[in-house]
C-alpha cells in the first residue's frame, strides 16, 4: 500500500516533469508496473531496478518496480499472466525458476501466458568448494563420489529449485550420486560451505567468483558454454568432460495479447536499455552478465527451457 | 587494533557531514514511528527505503538504513507497553512485563526503561561490531545445522517460562504454534504441507502477519467491548515523571550485561533474530532473579532484558554480513542488498577497498543507537502515548487501519489480510479461553528452525544420529538446555528439603 502510494506520487511528479506530455491516446499515458516475484534487495529485484530508469528514459513514461514475493515468484507470475494485456502490467521473469514452479502442482499460468519482450541477463551456475577443500577439480569430486556414492554433499536451495536442477544435471552427466542439502536462502548455503559443514555449494557465478577472488572459496567449474572474462582461469564443466550448461536468466514479459504498437515500444525500450553504455557499465560493476534476446528469440528460448525441464521431469521428477 | 582505530577515526569525518547527520536523525525518528505501528517492521521500512536510496550517496543511504533499523527495534516496544500489541516481532517479550507495568499506571517508567535499554543494547552491539567483527565472524562459521538444531531446542526449552497459570493450556498453545510452523513447502522433498492447493500458502506464513493477527486483533476487539471507557489520564503517561538515576544503573546493569551478550551471540548466528534473543534473555533474567514470580506481573527488569537484547541483536547481525557476506537476520540481508545496489560487494574486500563506508556504517549504528535514546522518549510520550488518551472506542478502528496497511505492505497481497483476520479470530478465542499467546509464537518461530536443521544435519551425516551429540559446540548447548530444564526441578527439590528440615523444628 505504502509502496504503491509512493510509486504513484513519484510517478505523478515524473509525468508533470515531462511537461505537456504525449497526446492522451499514446502509450504510456500512466505509470507502468513491473512486478518482481521476490523481495526488495534480492538479485531479481536489483536486475529490475537497474533496468527501470533506462526503460523509463526510452519509453518516455514512468515505471514502478513492485515486489510481490511468495511461492518462489509464482504469485507474481500468475498475477501478470492473468492481468489485462494493456502494457501497464509487466513481469520480470526469472528462468528457470519460473517454469520449475509449473511441475507437480496446479498450474495458474503457462508458457503461453506471456508476450515475451526481451531477455536482459543470463548468468551461469557454478559449483564451489572451501578454499582448503580436498577437491581441486570436478574430477576429484566425481571420483570421491564414485568411490562412495552419496558421500559428497552439495548445498543449495530447496528441492526443485534452479540450483538443485543444475546439480541433478551434473549428476546425470557424470554418472554419480551426491547428497543434496537444501538450505533456506543463499546466506545459509554460503555459511555451510565456508564453515565446512558441506563439501560444496551450487550457485550463480556472481556469488561464487567473488568468494574465490577473496581466497575464501574455489570455483570448480562454470555450467556454461564459454569461460567468463571476469574469471578467465575458471574452467567450464564441458572442458572438464561433463557437458552441463545451466544458468539463471532474467527478462521482461507482459501478459499475452499486448497490442502491436505497445509491444513494439516496449521491445524498443528494452533493446535500447541493453545497448545503453551506462547500463552496460552498471552491469559490469555488479558482475551481472548481460545477454539480449529480441522478442522472437526470447520466446523460442523460453519454450526451449520449458521443453527441457519437461523432459527432465518426465525422466526423473524432482519432487 | 590500531588499524581499526585509524580507520574509524578516518571514517568519522565522512559520517559527520551535515547531510549524513540529517539522514540519521530523520531515519531514526521514522524508524521509531515505523516500529511503533503494528505490522510495519524494520524489514518493511528498509525494503521501502532501498529503492529510494538509488540516487543517494552510499554513506547517506546506509545512515538512513541504520537509523530505521535501530529506531524501529525500539519503536516496537511502545505499543507493546501501552497496548500489549508488539509493534515488531522482537517486541513480543516486551509485552510480558511492559503491559502489566502500564496497567499499574507506570507506562512512563516502562517506556523509559525500554528506551534506555534499547539504546544501551544498540551501543554495546555497535562497539562489538567495530572491535570484534573478524574474530566473531568465525563463530558464525562454526555453527552448522547440528548446532542450529540445538539452539532451537534450547529456545523451545524456555517455553516453560511462558506457560502461564495453566501449563496444559500453555503446552496446547505451543503445539498450535509448532503446527502452524509446518505449513508451507517442505524444503527437503518439495512436498506441500497443509496448503490445500492454495498457491499463497506454499511459502508458509510470514511471521509479521500471524503476529499482528494473534496479538493485535484480540486487543482491538477487547477494546471495542469496553464501549465507553475513558482514555488514560495525561498524568499517567508523563515520561519525565519516571526518574531513573544511579540506583537504576545499579539495578539494571546485570540484566543489561546479560542481555547484551545474549543479543550479540544470537545476532551473529544467521537465522536467529531479535525475537529469539529477547526470549532467551528474558528467560535467563527471570532464572537469575531472586524473585522470579514477579516476572510477568510488571517487573521492570523483564522490560530491560527484552529490549536490551533485541537491540543488541542489531549491529551484531551485521558482523557476519559485512565480514562474510552472510547476513545474521532478514534486515541485515536487506541492508546487504542495499550495499549491492551501490556496487559494494560484502566480504573481506569491503574492509580493504571501502573502509570509510564499512567503518562509517559501524559508527552510524552507534550514533543511531544514541539517537534512539534522545528521540525514543520524545516520540513515545509526545506522539504515541497521547493516542491512549483517546477513548478506546475511537482508538480501536485506528489500530485496525494501521494493521491493514502494515500487513498488506509485507507482500503487497490481499490474501495476507484474510490470513491476519483468521489468526485474529483464533487469537481472540485463545484470549477469551485464557490460553497464553507467547508459547504459540515461540513454537512458530523455533519449531520450523529445529525441524529443518535436524533434517539437514541427518542428511549431511547420511542418517547417522551420533552427529547430533559428538560436536563440542552442540554438547555445550545440550548441557545448557539440560540445566534450563532441570533448574526448576532442583529449586523445588531444594525448597521441599528446606521444608522437611524446617517442620520438625516448628512442631
Amino acid at each position: 500500500m505504502l509502496k504503491r502510494l509512493l510509486a504513484a506520487v513519484v510517478a505523478t511528479g515524473a509525468i508533470w516533469a515531462i511537461g505537456a506530455g504525449p497526446a492522451a491516446a499514446e502509450y504510456p499515458e500512466r505509470p507502468i508496473q513491473i512486478l518482481v516475484g521476490f523481495p526488495a534487495g534480492g538479485n531479481v529485484d536489483i536486475a529490475a531496478r537497474q533496468a527501470q530508469p533506462f526503460m523509463e528514459k526510452y519509453l518516455g513514461g514512468s515505471i514502478a518496480v513492485v515486489n510481490k514475493p511468495g511461492a518462489g515468484g509464482a504469485l507474481a507470475y500468475a498475477e501478470v499472466a492473468n492481468a489485462k494485456p494493456d502494457g501497464y502490467t509487466l513481469i520480470m521473469l526469472s528462468f528457470p525458476g519460473n517454469w520449475t514452479q509449473l511441475f507437480g502442482t496446479e498450474q495458474r499460468y503457462s508458457v503461453d501466458s506471456y508476450d515475451y519482450i526481451g531477455l536482459l541477463t543470463d548468468e551461469p551456475f557454478s559449483i564451489f568448494v572451501h578454499a582448503d577443500s580436498r577437491f581441486k577439480t570436478l574430477k576429484d569430486m566425481v571420483e570421491a563420489s564414485k568411490a562412495d556414492p552419496g558421500s559428497v554433499t552439495l548445498a543449495g536451495a530447496g528441492a526443485g529449485s534452479s540450483p538443485h536442477l543444475g546439480a541433478l544435471a551434473f549428476q546425470k552427466a557424470a554418472g554419480i550420486e551426491v547428497t543434496w542439502v537444501p538450505m533456506q536462502g543463499s546466506a545459509n548455503m554460503r555459511t555451510a560451505v565456508l564453515g565446512k559443514h558441506v563439501d560444496g555449494g551450487v550457485t550463480t557465478v556472481s556469488v561464487s567468483v567473488p568468494m574465490q577472488t577473496e581466497g575464501q572459496a574455489r570455483v570448480l567449474g562454470l555450467m556454461a558454454e564459454d569461460r567468463w572474462d571476469e574469471a578467465p582461469d575458471v574452467q567450464t564443466f564441458a572442458e572438464q568432460g561433463y557437458p552441463v550448461e545451466w544458468s539463471a536468466s532474467r527478462g521482461v514479459a507482459g501478459p499475452a495479447g499486448l497490442p502491436e504498437d505497445v509491444k513494439a515500444k516496449l521491445v524498443e525500450a528494452v533493446k535500447k536499455t541493453y545497448e545503453d553504455p551506462e547500463f552496460q557499465a552498471l552491469a559490469k560493476r555488479d558482475k551481472q552478465i548481460l545477454r539480449y534476446l529480441g522478442p522472437d528469440e526470447f520466446e523460442k528460448y523460453a519454450r526451449n527451457q520449458y521443453d527441457m525441464l519437461d523432459g527432465m521431469w518426465k525422466e526423473s521428477p524432482w519432487r | 587494533m590500531e588499524e581499526v582505530l585509524f580507520a574509524l577515526w578516518h571514517a568519522l569525518f565522512a559520517v559527520l557531514s551535515w547531510q549524513n547527520i540529517l539522514a540519521m536523525v530523520f531515519a531514526t525518528f521514522c524508524g521509531v514511528v515505523i516500529g511503533a505501528l503494528p505490522g510495519l517492521s524494520a524489514t518493511i521500512g528498509i525494503a521501502v527505503l532501498i529503492p529510494l536510496t538509488f540516487g543517494m550517496d552510499p554513506m547517506v543511504a546506509l545512515g538512513m538504513m541504520a537509523g530505521i533499523y535501530n529506531g524501529s527495534m525500539y519503536g516496537g516496544a511502545i505499543p507493546a507497553v501501552l497496548l500489549r500489541i508488539p509493534g515488531t516481532p522482537s517486541a513480543i517479550v516486551t509485552t510480558f512485563d511492559g503491559f502489566p507495568m502500564s496497567q499499574q499506571g507506570k507506562s512512563g517508567a516502562a517506556l523509559r526503561i525500554a528506551c534506555i535499554s534499547s539504546a544501551i543494547g544498540g551501543m554495546v552491539s555497535a562497539v562489538a561490531l567495530m572491535t570484534l567483527a573478524p574474530p566473531l565472524s568465525l563463530v558464525t562459521l562454526a555453527f552448522g545445522p547440528t548446532e542450529y538444531f540445538w539452539v532451537a531446542v534450547f529456545g523451545l526449552a524456555s517455553v516453560s517460562v511462558l506457560l502461564g497459570r495453566d501449563p496444559v493450556k500453555g503446552m496446547l498453545s505451543a503445539t498450535f504454534g509448532l503446527l502452524v510452523g509446518t505449513l508451507g513447502t517442505d524444503l527437503v522433498t518439495g512436498y506441500e504441507r497443509y496448503t490445500f492447493g492454495i498457491l499463497e500458502l506454499t511459502s508458509g506464513l510470514h511471521i509479521v502477519i500471524v503476529l499482528v493477527g494473534l496479538y493485535a486483533m484480540p486487543r482491538v476487539l477487547i477494546m471495542a467491548e469496553d464501549r465507553i471507557r475513558e482514555g488514560v489520564s495525561a498524568a499517567a503517561l508523563k515520561f519525565s515523571g519516571a526518574k531513573l538515576g544511579y540506583s537504576a544503573v545499579r539495578r539494571f546493569w546485570k540484566p543489561w550485561t546479560r542481555a547484551s551478550i545474549i543479543g550479540i551471540i544470537v545476532g551473529i548466528l544467521p537465522g536467529a533474530g531479535g525475537n529469539i534473543a529477547a526470549f532467551i534473555s528474558y528467560n535467563e533474567t527471570k532464572r537469575a532473579s531472586k524473585d522470579p514470580d514477579s516476572f510477568g506481573k510488571g517487573n521492570p527488569e523483564g522490560v530491560a532484558a527484552a529490549e536490551c537484547a533485541n537491540n543488541a541483536d542489531n549491529a551484531a547481525a551485521m558482523i557476519p554480513a559485512l565480514t562474510l557476506g552472510v547476513p545474521g537476520n532478514s534486515i541485515a540481508a536487506l541492508i546487504l542488498g542495499g550495499l549491492l545496489v551501490h556496487g559494494l560487494q560484502p566480504g573481506p574486500a569491503l574492509f580493504r577497498e571501502n573502509a570509510d563506508i564499512v567503518y562509517g556504517f559501524m559508527i552510524q549504528m552507534f550514533i543511531t543507537s544514541v539517537l534512539v535514546f534522545i528521540f525514543g522518549g520524545l516520540v513515545a510520550s509526545r506522539i504515541f502515548a497521547q493516542a491512549l488518551r483517546l477513548p478506546q472506542v475511537m482508538l480501536a478502528p485506528l489500530i485496525v487501519g494501521l494493521m491493514i496497511v502494515g500487513v498488506y505492505s509485507v507482500n503487497n497481497s490481499m490474501f495476507d489480510l484474510y490470513v491476519m483476520m483468521i489468526f485474529g479470530l483464533i487469537g481472540y478465542a485463545m484470549e477469551k479461553l485464557d490460553f497464553p499467546l507467547a508459547p504459540a509464537v515461540l513454537g512458530l518461530i523455533l519449531g520450523n528452525m529445529a525441524e529443518i536443521n535436524l533434517r539437514l544435519a541427518l542428511l549431511i551425516a547420511r542418517g547417522d544420529m551420533s552427529v547430533l551429540f559428538t560436536r563440542p559446540i552442540s554438547q555445550v548447548i545440550i548441557a545448557l538446555t539440560v540445566i534450563v530444564l532441570l533448574y526448576p526441578v532442583y529449586t523445588s527439590w531444594k525448597d521441599r528439603r528446606k521444608g522437611v528440615f524446617a517442620r520438625p523444628l516448628e512442631d
